[in-house]
């Protein structure tokens, strides 16, 4: 039984004379992996974004778990969890410290709190290092502990944007395992990428190109109407076709 | 709350473990307390003089020695000629020039009053100006026993010599001591630019490396980010406060006459303005070095119009209005009333109210501007 | 190999143009600054504002008061009717002085034991209050045309330069100094920082260009605007403010240079120790900045401070510098007096100058 947790019409915005999202249409629902794939500059960020509720739409209308989001973007972020590109924690704060300063801005309370650190410090593989600086930990690592400070307060919905950029094959497969967890356990994932392979792993994926939506499919229909052995491939004509 | 007092201890274990965001916040501002008091002062000592006696007389040698006894002046030659005179302020080894003329003993006990002449530079007016009063004044002392004859000559009670004295009284720094003057407001411009600085930064450094991004996505209230990131700098600021007005009073050994209570009141007050300044700055800053910049720009302009170095009452009317819009400015009548005048509320209560309106409006307009949506 | 080092100069014009801060900092702020100095610092004394208590209301008590009310020294504001009264203005700091004229003043001024008026300061402007009472005793001795009661000789001052006793002739003028240590030693140290700190300074030098040629075409542009902001600074005190220029202006050129030179050297100095902008910076501000201003004789006089301070002051080259400026706008002398002022300034520049270029190759090369 589909239940869409993002729904998005029309949704546009422009800086000036930029349109940097022109017009967009697209649902996710619950526990989907959705891949929003594109090249850069092609609109992306900017969409997170706004479902994030960082931006407010210039045009048309978005939903975040049944919230409007351009009303009401304050309600959004409680239901919601965000990882960025640029790895945003405390650097100078050790794991620990950083995951009990962002349990309990999301409202999470001593042993609750407690608990459910333990909880993500395990899944993601990271007992041992809540004492370490986050600043020495090597990239795939902090990308871990992003991702825990994510998902601390149970979002029905986390935004992930290009978790796994500079990050090594082996921990990008690894990160994406977990992801896969997030999924089964019922929270949706709308994660953007650039790198193709990754493509694969998600559900249904979305290619973006000049603030547009060229297509929108499972990446197997995906290749299945091209013809093509790759989302790599797909990708690749598309983009020369425009 | 919870997420203020989240914040507030983040803020307190970052800051705790840069060692030069310590530095900055302890060490240099009290060392510049240290030096600061003694290199800001008008006070006028060790001025060269340069003495010129054609008299060698009694008398002349007696003046020379009050001038040495005053410490206020270093005799650094003794010369002839007028020529040579000019060569010593040409040089800047004097400032100031006595000469003695020749039969000045004789003149002065025949009643026929001679002249002292005294040059002095004038290039910095200020001491210029003092050194003159106390030369004056040195001289005024000098004591003369005149023959009976001579005294009719200078008094002749025919004329419409007015016999009047003048009486001078000093209230609360009888030594004219500036420093009592100039270290209150030293601590004041210290806990301006500490809170102001660092509140700035704060801010901004989170810019900076993006995690500002992050606490906007998440559930935190602007008004609670605005105190979490400011109440731990208030803090700082005031335990930096107490420590100045402890080495003030310890290592200068200037008391305070008032309440001290009532300061850290107005302090409080005024942190309200600092913090708000520093909340603006940081809407304004996109790096940290931006940040410092600004707020030394607003800085040096608060501290040039705020009557610590120069009088207010010395500037051009127009100048003058201004400094009436300046926080400052009032903080340091605050803060050297209550130190030097024992003033309290019945005098300071108007200072303390706009000192509030101040603040008010600065950190409402600062808020209004700093608003969690990027857009 | 001359229009390498040209080229690195157009080079580094174009970032300076660029970058919004240091327009600011070379345009905007040296006609802020000579404003507020030149108006807020005012150390001069006039219109000190007193309050006169007269007890005795006679024609003589009115007549003095009129002179005061009149003299340029003072400033009358108000007439309270009781001493206490008075007090309130002291305190609130609305007056620095209570005048007080007693209760039979008229009449006792004609009798042998004479009078006195009673003049009240407040002593915690001490600097002001000194003035003050100097005025206040010479303002009597005018009143009473020419002698106090007993006074066997006279006393003739006469002040030699900036005879008005103008503090802004005084200020001014240092500003210079700053504004050179500012530009040649904060700005050339962070601009060199920053190549190094985005990797360009590597990139450039894996190119037929030498060190020295890197250094000279950098610094060449901060020479050029440091003369400039000189010329203004001296021009718009002139015009604008009156102050005096009695010397020769080759003469103040020259000197200028060395003074360039010097502080240059001190950047370099710096930019060589360091990684970062924002340490460059800070250094340069920290060992250059406020100790120059603070230190220099600018405003405040040397002589009067401890004598620790008195030796740091005489390791900094804006001491020499103000001293050299002032000596030839105010005093009109030129190389006969400053040639030691000069030769110093020249030497320090030598020493930083070496001690750059060690730290400078060694660390890239």
């Amino acid at each position: 039984m589909a239940e869409p947790v993002v729904i998005a019409r029309g949704l546009t915005k422009t800086f000036g004379a930029f349109r940097a999202v022109d017009n967009i249409d697209f649902t996710v629902d619950k526990g989907e992996i959705f891949g929003f794939l594109g090249p850069n500059g092609a609109g992306k960020t900017t969409t997170i974004r706004i479902l994030c509720g960082l931006l407010r739409p210039s045009g048309g209308m978005c939903f975040v778990d049944g919230v409007d989001v351009g009303r009401n973007p304050e309600e959004v972020k409680r239901r919601i969890g965000y990882m960025s590109q640029k790895f945003s924690l405390y650097e100078d704060l050790t794991v620990g410290e950083n995951l009990d300063f962002f349990g309990s801005v999301y409202g999470l309370r001593n042993r609750d709190l407690e608990e459910r650190k333990r909880e993500l410090l395990v899944r993601l593989g990271l007992e041992g290092v809540e004492r370490q600086m986050t600043k020495s930990l090597p990239l795939g690592w902090k990308q871990k502990v992003a991702l825990a400070s994510a998902v601390l307060h149970r979002p029905k919905i986390v935004f992930l944007d290009e978790p796994t950029s500079g990050v090594d094959p082996i921990n990008r497969r690894n990160f994406w395992t977990l992801i896969h967890g997030l999924a089964v356990s019922g929270t949706t994932v709308f994660v953007t990428t650039h790198y193709m392979e990754e493509a694969e792993y998600c559900d249904r994926i979305s290619i973006m190109d000049a603030g547009r939506i060229i297509a929108l499919e499972s990446p197997g229909r995906l290749k299945e109407s091209y013809g093509k052995n790759s989302v790599d491939e797909v990708f690749v004509h598309l983009l020369l076709k425009s | 709350m919870n997420t203020i007092i989240s914040i507030v201890r983040k803020e307190f274990l970052q800051i705790f473990r840069d060692p030069m965001m310590l530095r900055i916040i302890f060490l240099v501002p009290l060392i510049q307390l240290f030096i600061l008091g003694y290199t800001i002062t008008l006070d006028v000592r060790n001025v060269g003089l340069v003495v010129r006696d054609e008299d060698r007389s009694e008398l002349s040698r007696q003046l020379v020695e009050k001038i040495i006894h005053s410490r206020r002046f270093r005799i650094v030659g003794y010369e002839q000629s007028q020529m040579e005179l000019k060569s010593y302020f040409e040089h800047s080894l004097a400032s100031v020039s006595l000469a003695i003329p020749r039969g000045f003993e004789e003149d002065l006990l025949n009643g026929l009053k001679p002249e002292l002449q005294v040059l002095l530079d004038g290039v910095d007016s200020n001491t210029s100006a003092v050194a003159m009063g106390y030369l004056q004044r040195i001289i005024a002392t000098l004591e003369v026993k005149l023959p009976p004859a001579s005294l009719l000559k200078l008094g002749s009670p025919a004329s419409e010599q007015l016999r009047i004295d003048s009486r001078v009284r000093v209230w609360f720094n009888p030594n004219l001591e500036s420093k009592f003057y100039i270290l209150p407001g030293i601590v004041a411009f210290l806990l301006t630019m500490t809170t102001t600085i660092l509140t700035g930064m704060g801010i901004v450094r989170e810019r900076e490396i993006g995690t500002l991004e992050q606490l906007n996505v998440t559930p935190i209230r602007s008004y609670q980010l605005i105190l979490g990131k400011t109440i731990p700098f208030a803090i700082l600021g005031f335990v930096l406060f107490l420590m100045g007005l402890s080495v003030v009073s310890f290592w200068y050994g200037i008391h305070m006459a008032g309440s001290l209570l009532l300061l850290l009141f107005f302090a409080f007050i005024f942190l309200l303005t600092t913090l708000g300044v520093g909340l603006f700055v940081s809407t304004l800053a996109s790096t940290q070095l931006e940040a410092v910049f600004i707020t030394f720009f607003f800085i040096i302009f608060a501290l040039l119009m705020s009557g610590l170095f120069a009088p207010i009452h010395n500037m051009p009317p127009i100048v003058q209005k201004i400094t009436y819009l300046n926080p400052l400015r009032y903080f340091i009548e605050i803060i050297r009333g209550i130190y030097l005048k024992g003033s309290g509320l019945e005098y300071l209560w108007k200072d303390g109210l706009i000192l509030l309106g101040c603040g008010s409006a600065i950190l409402s307009l600062s808020i209004l501007r700093f608003k969690k949506r990027v857009d | 190999m001359k229009s390498k080092i040209i080229i690195l100069a157009v080079k580094e014009s174009r970032h300076i143009l660029r970058d919004p801060r240091t327009l600011t900092i070379i345009l905007l702020l040296p006609i802020i600054m000579i404003l507020l100095y030149g108006y807020a610092i005012n150390l001069d004394l006039k219109n000190i504002p007193v309050v006169v208590v007269d007890y005795d209301n006679s024609a003589l008590s009115r007549q003095m008061v009129e002179k005061m009310t009149a003299s340029k020294y003072f400033s009358v504001v108000a007439r309270p009717q009781e001493v206490y009264k008075a007090g309130d203005y002291i305190y609130s700091s609305r007056a620095m002085g209570i005048v007080v004229f007693p209760k039979g003043f008229q009449n006792d001024s004609q009798k042998r034991e004479g009078t006195s008026i009673q003049f009240i300061l407040d002593g915690s402007d001490a600097n002001t209050a000194t003035i003050a009472s100097g005025y206040f005793e010479a303002f009597l001795g005018d009143l009473k045309g020419g002698l106090s009661s007993a006074a066997p000789f006279s006393i003739k001052p006469r002040i030699l330069y900036n005879p008005e006793l103008e503090s802004v002739n005084f200020i001014v003028p240092g500003l210079s100094a700053i504004f050179i240590m500012l530009i040649c030693a904060l700005l050339t140290s962070a601009t060199i920082a920053r190549e190094k700190e985005t990797g360009t300074m590597e990139l450039i030098l894996t190119t037929p260009i030498r060190a020295y040629q890197v250094l000279i075409g950098k610094v060449l542009p901060y020479i050029v605007i440091a003369v400039l902001i000189c010329i203004t600074i001296v021009t718009f005190s002139h015009f604008w403010f009156q102050v005096p220029v009695v010397g020769k202006c080759v003469v103040l050129l020259s000197m200028t240079l060395g003074y360039v030179f010097c502080a240059l050297s001190i950047g370099i100095a710096i930019s060589a120790a360091v990684k970062t902008q924002q340490v460059a910076m800070t250094m340069a501000q920290a060992t250059t900045m406020l100790p120059s201003v603070m230190l220099s004789g600018f405003i405040f006089p040397v002589a009067s401070m401890p004598l620790p301070l008195q030796w740091i002051s005489k390791a900094m080259p804006a001491t020499y510098y103000i001293k050299i400026i002032r000596g030839i706008m105010l005093k009109g002398v030129g190389w006969h007096a400053l040639w030691p002022d000069f030769a110093v300034l020249v030497a320090m520049g030598l020493f930083f100058l070496f001690l750059g270029m060690r730290k400078f190759s060694t660390r890239l090369t």
